[in-house]
């Protein structure tokens, strides 16, 4: 399976007169997870929705395999390259079934039918979410968890090979957080695809990046193996916040602990 | 609002200020009105109206701008009033008797009363009028506030469209059944004070004057609905009562004038908004004003109307809405997606 | 990939495709019998063979007139139109994912009308001028509300208020022109305040046949980019639709059905708001409501206009009847969509 590069260059962007990115590199490695982290406002977002060509750039250019992607006609793209946003529509009383079926947009022209291969797209998708039992649910009636399990099969109906999520866990519990991620996990292991997503809690980005990136003031400030990234140091400058990292003693990977004013421990 | 309130000087020493240069305006508005029209008189057919003469056509002409002008100075008031007290009960800066299809009601209820009831005194008109636009002020809020974040601008603009087109609908299909009367179709859909007499003005002042007293006895009872009604509430308002009263007032007071003049839009939206940024949200000082600045307005409008299609004349609710719409839509760009 | 779970995706699909022609089948024998039903019905009773005959272009004594001259026009003139309305409202409504953002409420309607009674009762003009013109002021209104709308991007609720406001003031230019008419014409002034089929030609329908074989079509052609922005413009991009270019082809498309619509008929009043959220409710949100929704907006104005000429007491503009029945469903609509929070 051949490994798509996706990378920018000299990136600069942002909203009407405001520019949140300026002049950023970033490669992002194939067949990896990547998640970027960042205190509120930094352009974590905006890097991502530039990356997947929502948002066309002042400056630089992304590239997929050596071609601008605002350049790419956008049914071509999204044969590649997937995105969930961070809040889509679910049109109402639709089911699971047709919604992730609506991946498969890019694959059809104007005439073109609907054929096996497409159902298998769906059913493989729904497998690999375990939904399969919820195919003919409307999605409306579906708790938080499920939901985003959907719009994740959406996703992968698509079947793309680079993937990026904007904040895929917001509004779930933990359970449902760490489920969805472990789900992404499954995806890059089984099928080899690429992933990059905005995470909000840095633990759990430090547990299931490959690559962890770190972004401040439209800037990348640092990225690379999380014990490199999650530091002491890099917490202070990216969220001005004091905290102490140890490692975590059943993944091996480091968590962070905020020290705030008080409710210290007296150590020596 | 409060942001922009706090830029104007609002000491009691400006107040007396604006009020004697809007009651300046007035008085300039009035001799314009009087004297301009789509036909054009001497200045001594003018004098000769005004001391009670008729003998031209000059003289003549001028003879009825008179109870006009004074129905239009009322008109603009009860308006500029009643938008102000919608506004202020509602909390809401969209609210008005145009948008949230009182007027229509009104005008449904008058179609009805004649053909169905045959109704045919001024009085009745009146009473007919007022009772269609309580129905429907009523009917609209309880819509507009069904369901969550109670009654949002956008929700109330919408149950007042709603309503505003199924009463016009309405209003077609009564009078339509009624060859007599559907000649006199447009005069229920647009309003106007062209055909003010002084016997008139006579049937409908009492009730405006009613409308008046209520609406300003009101004053504080608002200033403490703006704070929300539970603070109000808190600070040992009985806010059930004050905001029907207040709504009793602003009905009496749009209610009466449409019965006369048929649905003026957007006089009782713009008026207040102006009159907040000029002279500051406190209740006792706004509601004045709105009135003083309504009457001002829909005078104004009515000499533009015989001016602009001379030698015809405009309706003054179609004027109403040429200057109006644009000012609403400048009042939607300016609120928050959310807050809509 | 289990074989099972195949099965159950592809069985569940060719349910919804089954059922979907099912609907489109019902609604078209509905319209089909409607429109026999007007030919025969009306004053007096034809029967079916003198309908035939007349549409075969035998003359029958007093069926060729009241068939041929006043019930055939009427009733192809009204299904023309209700198609028309029922499409482009279905786009505007799909497109913007709000059923209150249709064209009769956020003005679209009220500028093509307000144009075409100008064209008309002012510049003297009449047939395919009168429809360029509608056309333009059509598409000249929709572009004012959505800039005027614009703030960091269009939200709906601000789309809508800002229509309601350039309706309120396009409706006031037609009263004003309707006002400074030479001579009063009622009938006239009831087609432009609220829509009717009274008094329809055959020659009429022709720009609106033309109007849906060419924006219907361009229309059609965008379906599959249409329902892909109902999940959000994000990720209809995401799947590879070019957004802004599918709403300049959908609005220029339902503009122009509606405008030219409008300059025939008026502004029937919410047809083109009501026929989406029916066909909804008949056929579920699943696949593409907008061949539905046309069939169901041609149903509404034939029915529309029978009821107004013969099941009430006096006889009404269909405009007046349609009118009547869609206000208490908007509101209805708006109870409703705050009450699920949506």
């Amino acid at each position: 399976m051949t490994k798509h590069s996706l990378s920018a260059h000299q990136l600069s962007a942002g909203y009407a007169d405001t520019i949140i990115l300026e002049g950023l590199d970033f490669q992002v490695p194939p067949g990896q997870i990547t998640v970027i982290v960042g205190a509120n406002a930094c352009g974590k977002s905006t890097l991502l929705r530039t990356m997947s060509r929502l948002l066309p750039p002042r400056h630089g250019q992304v590239l997929l395999d050596g071609k601008s992607i605002h350049r790419t006609a956008p049914r071509q793209l999204a044969q590649v390259l997937g995105l969930l946003p961070q809040s889509p529509i679910a049109p109402e009383g639709i089911t699971v079934a047709d919604l992730v079926s609506r991946g498969r947009h890019p694959h059809h022209g104007m005439i073109s039918r609907w054929g096996r291969k497409d159902d298998e797209a769906v059913a493989q998708a729904l497998e690999a979410t375990n939904i399969v039992e919820l195919a003919e649910r409307p999605v409306d009636e579906l708790s938080g968890g499920q939901r985003q399990r959907v719009w994740i099969a959406m996703a992968l109906a698509q079947q793309t090979q680079v993937l990026l999520l904007d904040e895929p866990t917001t509004f779930l519990d933990i359970s449902h957080q760490v489920e969805v991620l472990d789900l992404l996990i499954d995806l890059n292991q089984q099928r080899g695809t690429t992933i990059v997503m905005v995470l909000h809690d840095l633990n759990l980005a430090a547990r299931y990046a490959d690559h962890l990136v770190a972004m401040a003031g439209g800037r990348i400030f640092a990225s690379g193996p999380p014990a490199d990234v999650l530091t002491e140091a890099n917490v202070r400058h990216v969220f001005g916040l004091e905290s102490r990292v140890i490692a975590d003693p059943t993944s091996g990977r480091p968590i962070m602990l905020p020290l705030g004013r008080h409710r210290m421990a007296k150590t020596g | 609002m409060a942001t922009d309130a706090a830029l104007v000087l609002r000491s009691s020493r400006s107040r007396v200020f604006w009020l004697a240069l809007v009651l300046a305006v007035l008085v300039a508005l009035c001799a314009g009105s009087v004297a301009i029209g789509t036909r054009s008189v001497s200045w001594s057919e003018i004098w000769a109206a005004l001391a009670g003469r008729v003998d031209t056509v000059g003289q003549a002409a001028v003879a009825a701008r008179i109870p006009r002008t004074l129905m239009a100075l009322l008109a603009g008031a009860a308006l500029g009033l009643s938008g102000a007290i919608m506004q202020g009960i509602t909390r809401n800066p969209l609210a008005d008797p145009g948008i949230l299809g009182v007027n229509m009601g009104a005008s449904l209820a008058i179609a009805v009363g004649v053909a169905w009831f045959g109704i045919t005194t001024a009085n009745a008109y009146i009473w007919v009028a007022i009772l269609g636009a309580g129905f429907t002020a009523v009917f609209v809020y309880v819509i507009g506030s069904l369901g969550r974040g109670g009654a949002t601008p956008l929700k109330l603009a919408l149950a007042g469209v709603a309503t505003s087109v199924a009463f016009a609908s309405l209003v077609i299909a009564v009078v339509l059944t009624r060859g007599d009367i559907a000649g006199g179709i447009r005069q229920w859909q647009v309003g106007g004070v062209g055909g003010a007499t002084f016997a008139r003005l006579s049937v409908v002042l009492p009730f405006l004057v009613a409308g008046f007293l209520i609406s300003m006895a009101t004053a504080r009872k608002l200033n403490s609905l703006a704070l929300g009604d539970e603070l109000a509430a808190g600070l040992g308002e009985r806010v059930a009562l004050a905001r029907a009263m207040a709504a009793l007032g602003a009905i009496l007071l749009c209610g009466a004038t449409t019965a006369i003049c048929g649905p003026i839009g957007f006089v009782g939206l713009i008026v207040p908004h102006l009159c907040r940024l000029l002279f500051g949200v406190d209740h006792r000082w706004l509601l004045p004003f709105s009135a003083l600045v309504g009457a001002a307005l829909l005078t104004c409008a009515d000499i533009a109307g015989r001016l602009i299609a001379r030698p015809n004349e405009l309706d003054v609710g179609i004027v109403t809405a040429f200057i109006g719409a644009p000012f609403f839509i400048w009042i939607v760009r300016r609120q928050k997606v959310r807050e809509l | 990939m289990s074989m099972a779970s195949v099965d159950i995706v592809a069985a569940g699909r060719i349910r919804r495709v089954r059922r979907r022609a099912r609907v489109v089948l019902a609604l078209l024998a509905l319209l089909v019998t409607g429109f026999a039903l007007t030919l025969m019905l009306g004053q007096s009773f034809t029967p079916p063979g003198d309908v035939i005959r007349v549409l075969m272009g035998h003359d029958v004594p007093g069926a060729t007139f009241t068939v041929g001259q006043l019930r055939l026009p009427r009733a192809v003139l009204a299904v023309l139109a209700g198609l028309s309305f029922g499409l482009g409202g279905a786009a505007f409504q799909i497109m913007l994912r709000n059923p209150l953002a249709s064209p009769d409420i956020i003005g679209i309607s009220s500028g093509a009308s307000a144009a075409a009674v100008f064209a008309i009762v002012v510049l003297r003009l009449d047939g395919a001028a009168v429809s360029i013109f509608a056309v333009a002021a059509g598409l000249g209104v929709a572009l004012t509300i959505y800039g005027l709308s614009w703030r960091n991007g269009v939200a709906g609720a601000r789309l809508i208020l800002v229509g309601i406001g350039v309706s309120a003031m396009l409706d006031s230019f037609i009263s004003y022109v309707l006002v400074r008419a030479p001579a009063w014409d009622l009938q006239e002034a009831m087609r432009w305040l609220t829509g009717s089929v009274n008094g329809a030609r055959l020659g009429q329908s022709l720009p609106i046949l033309i109007s849906l074989l060419i924006f219907g079509g361009l229309l059609m052609s965008r379906s599959r980019d249409l329902q892909a922005l109902r999940l959000g413009d994000d990720s209809a991009a995401a799947l590879g639709t070019h957004v802004t270019r599918t709403r300049v082809m959908v609005i220029i498309a339902a503009v122009g059905l509606i405008a030219v619509a409008t300059a025939v008929t008026g502004p029937i009043a919410f047809v083109a708001f009501l026929s989406a959220p029916i066909a909804a409710r008949i056929f579920g949100s699943e696949g593409s409501l907008l061949i539905p929704a046309a069939l169901v907006g041609a149903v509404l104005v034939l029915a529309g206009d029978y009821v107004g000429q013969f099941l009430l007491p006096s006889r009404y503009p269909v405009g007046v009847v349609t009118g009547a029945l869609g206000a208490p469903y908007l509101i209805f609509l708006i109870v409703r969509a705050h009450r699920s929070g949506a």
